[in-house]
């Protein structure tokens, strides 16, 4: 197993993995979300934050993925400049339209488990917001996941940010579980939506 | 009016002393009952490193034997020219010049105290074991002679008759060398050394070495592993016959971790150096004050040591081409020269360092560059692991990976050109980053380690190569 920080290339197989995670977590296929769409999705975040997809290659195939992006990344500038607003305009009649999400919707809908993620109060660019973490079902129990967390610490760590603070949907076990053995603690519930826990890190304690 | 810039104007500092070079030299004594197998690519190199050290050797009632790579045929335009009218020399030419320069090695060993039957004549290509080295590995791919346009030996004193011009010959040359002599020291060129044939002697030396001990031909540590250095840019400065200096390693090799060990001679070893050296008439012709300059009062020789591997945590690396994660992984190779053709021009070419560490199923490797990393150059690197399978089968895989910059990765294996997956490579900035399978090297125990850049085929830069040595079960870091 080969832990790298993702390239282009990876983005389809990510894709893949990120739409088996979505269709899992939901328990059912999004309807109207054709892989492609996924992968456009992808292609923004890769081009607003290049170093913020983390993947696990076992041989040629990659086996799980760590979306971890630094809360300052430059989005609109990727938007705008790289042509996906352009790209998403010409897509939204006959694709996004139907299934009611936006390329950026994608990634909280798998981290929430099917949920619009709650907003944390006013974003800052010391704290990151975002970890999604997806290993394939025959790779799991290997301690991929908790080691593409830990990656993501380290590099967020390298990168400027001080703590982690993720709302976790308290109906996701397997994911408290990851997250505390990669040296989060829970803070307690969140202010005014039920059902959603916050998860911590001090990256600077670590 | 021309404005200097400030630098000029300034005054000098004055040049450090040089007692300031802290360079630890360890004494070698030679002892009586040793065996020394000394291994030259020309002939005259076994004086200019090892003259000293074989005449105390005898001397001392030990046992010695010189090896010769090549003839030298290559490096005689020069001395030829003057006697030739033709520009370009026939192959018989070469030849005959060849046998030349064999006479001369005889008489200047004799010189020494050996006897002709302690000297062995292998009469591969001259400047081709390089290429032997990197590219002519099997019998099927023979090197093709530049100077005397054969792919074997044309020799008839060649230790096997019309041995073939590849790798594996030479390597199967110097094993039944070693198995015969039974050496207690080796005597190598250095790995440092600029000269492809003095790098690429010392690289098929140590291979053989390493696939004797693997089939346990070898006593327990084997052979010490000594290295002399003879082609290194201006060194030995400063030049010309001066008996009573003191021979240092090339300053830059202060910061290196390399044990170096001196020879102190006494003044007969000294003067019948210099007598032996003379014998050389052919490149005495035309090389006296570099030659004469290796005639000091001591001898110098870099201790062989293979590189043991740092090991990390499982996973602990994240191929990301930057160096947060290599925290105390010590740098493997470091490669103190400036090459005056990548200071400018071409700063992406110039290598600083490699590291290497593993975990339990990878290898990775870590590149500094000068500069940024550009799609212009090939970044290279060439592993040749040597290891054992669970049967008591030898494993040798030779891998060369090409990276050109931002992902094009191709692997050479045993046979043709193939793209992979199973090999992760990322570059930022001025640092390269690569994961490679342990099994795409077969489990290796040890493996030999070296890194180019190229512009066009053209190398522009190169580490010395290395031995690493993934035997030792390091502590998880």
């Amino acid at each position: 197993m080969i832990y790298a920080v993702a390239n282009r290339r990876d983005l389809g197989a990510v894709a893949r993995l990120a739409a088996e995670a979505l269709a899992e977590r939901l328990g059912r296929a999004v309807p109207g979300l054709a892989p492609v769409m996924m992968e456009h999705s992808l292609r923004l975040l890769y081009d607003a934050d290049p170093r913020s997809f983390l993947v696990a290659q076992q041989g040629a195939d990659i086996v799980g993925y760590a979306f971890a992006p630094h809360p300052k990344s430059a989005l609109w500038r990727a938007a705008v400049v790289r042509g996906h607003a352009l790209r998403f305009l010409w897509h939204w009649p006959t694709a996004w339209r139907r299934s009611g999400l936006s390329p950026l919707g994608v990634m909280p809908l798998i981290q929430g488990f099917g949920r619009p993620l709650p907003a944390l109060g006013r974003p800052s660019r010391h704290e990151a917001r975002m970890l999604v973490v997806v290993v394939r079902p025959d790779a799991r129990g290997r301690g991929v996941g908790t080691t593409l967390v830990r990656h993501a610490l380290r590099a967020w760590r390298h990168r400027g940010v001080a703590q982690v603070r993720l709302p976790v949907p308290s109906e996701d076990a397997a994911g408290r579980q990851l997250l505390a053995r990669a040296g989060f603690h829970v803070a307690g519930p969140l202010r005014g939506h039920r059902g959603w826990i916050v998860m911590l890190c001090d990256l600077q304690a670590v | 009016m021309k404005l200097l810039p400030w630098r000029w104007a300034a005054p000098r500092a004055a040049p450090p002393a040089a007692d300031s070079v802290t360079m630890r030299l360890h004494q070698l004594d030679v002892q009586t009952g040793s065996r020394w197998l000394v291994v030259a690519p020309h002939c005259d190199d076994e004086i200019l490193g090892a003259g000293g050290l074989l005449h105390t050797a005898i001397q001392a009632g030990g046992a010695a034997r010189v090896v010769l790579l090549t003839n030298g045929d290559g490096y005689n335009r020069a001395a030829l020219r003057g006697q030739s009218r033709r520009l370009r020399l026939t192959p018989q030419q070469y030849i005959e010049f060849a046998y030349l320069r064999q006479r001369e090695t005889l008489a200047a060993l004799a010189v020494l105290g050996l006897s002709p039957a302690d000297v062995v004549f292998c009469g591969y290509p001259d400047r081709g074991l390089a290429a032997m080295w990197e590219d002519h590995w099997d019998f099927s791919r023979p090197y093709r002679s530049r100077f005397t346009r054969v792919t074997r030996s044309p020799y008839e004193n060649s230790r096997t008759r019309g041995a073939v011009f590849c790798g594996e010959s030479v390597v199967r040359d110097l094993e039944e060398i070693v198995r015969e002599f039974r050496p207690t020291h080796v005597i190598v060129p250095h790995p440092h050394d600029t000269h492809g044939d003095h790098w690429a002697g010392c690289c098929f030396t140590l291979y053989a070495l390493e696939r004797l001990r693997l089939r346990g031909r070898l006593p327990v540590g084997g052979p010490v592993v000594l290295q002399y250095l003879v082609h290194q840019g201006t060194w030995p400065q400063p030049r010309g016959y001066r008996p009573r200096a003191m021979l240092v390693p090339p300053k830059p090799y202060a910061r290196l971790p390399l044990e170096w060990l001196s020879l102190e001679l006494p003044e007969e070893a000294v003067e019948r150096k210099l007598q032996a050296l003379l014998c050389y008439r052919s490149q005495m012709v035309f090389m006296r004050r570099y030659l004469l300059s290796f005639v000091r009062r001591n001898e110098l020789f870099g201790l062989f040591q293979p590189l043991p591997l740092p090991w990390v945590e499982d996973g602990g690396i994240l191929v990301d081409g930057e160096s947060y994660d290599w925290d105390g992984v010590g740098g493997a190779v470091v490669d103190p020269r400036r090459q005056s053709i990548t200071r400018r021009v071409g700063r992406s070419a110039d290598i600083r360092a490699v590291a290497a560490c593993r975990d339990r199923h990878n290898l990775y490797l870590r590149m500094e560059l000068r500069h940024r990393a550009v799609n212009d150059y090939l970044y290279g690197i060439s592993l040749y692991g040597v290891g054992r399978q669970v049967r008591g089968e030898e494993v040798r895989q030779r891998l060369r990976i090409g990276l050109q910059v931002p992902d094009r990765v191709r692997v050479k294996g045993d046979g043709g050109w193939e793209p992979t997956g199973d090999i992760v490579v990322r570059a930022r900035r001025h640092q390269l980053e690569v994961g490679i399978p342990l099994a795409l090297l077969g489990w290796p125990e040890r493996v030999f380690l070296g890194v180019e850049t190229r512009f066009r085929g053209l190398v522009m830069d190169r580490v010395a190569w290395q031995v690493l040595d993934f035997v030792g079960e390091g502590q998880t870091a």
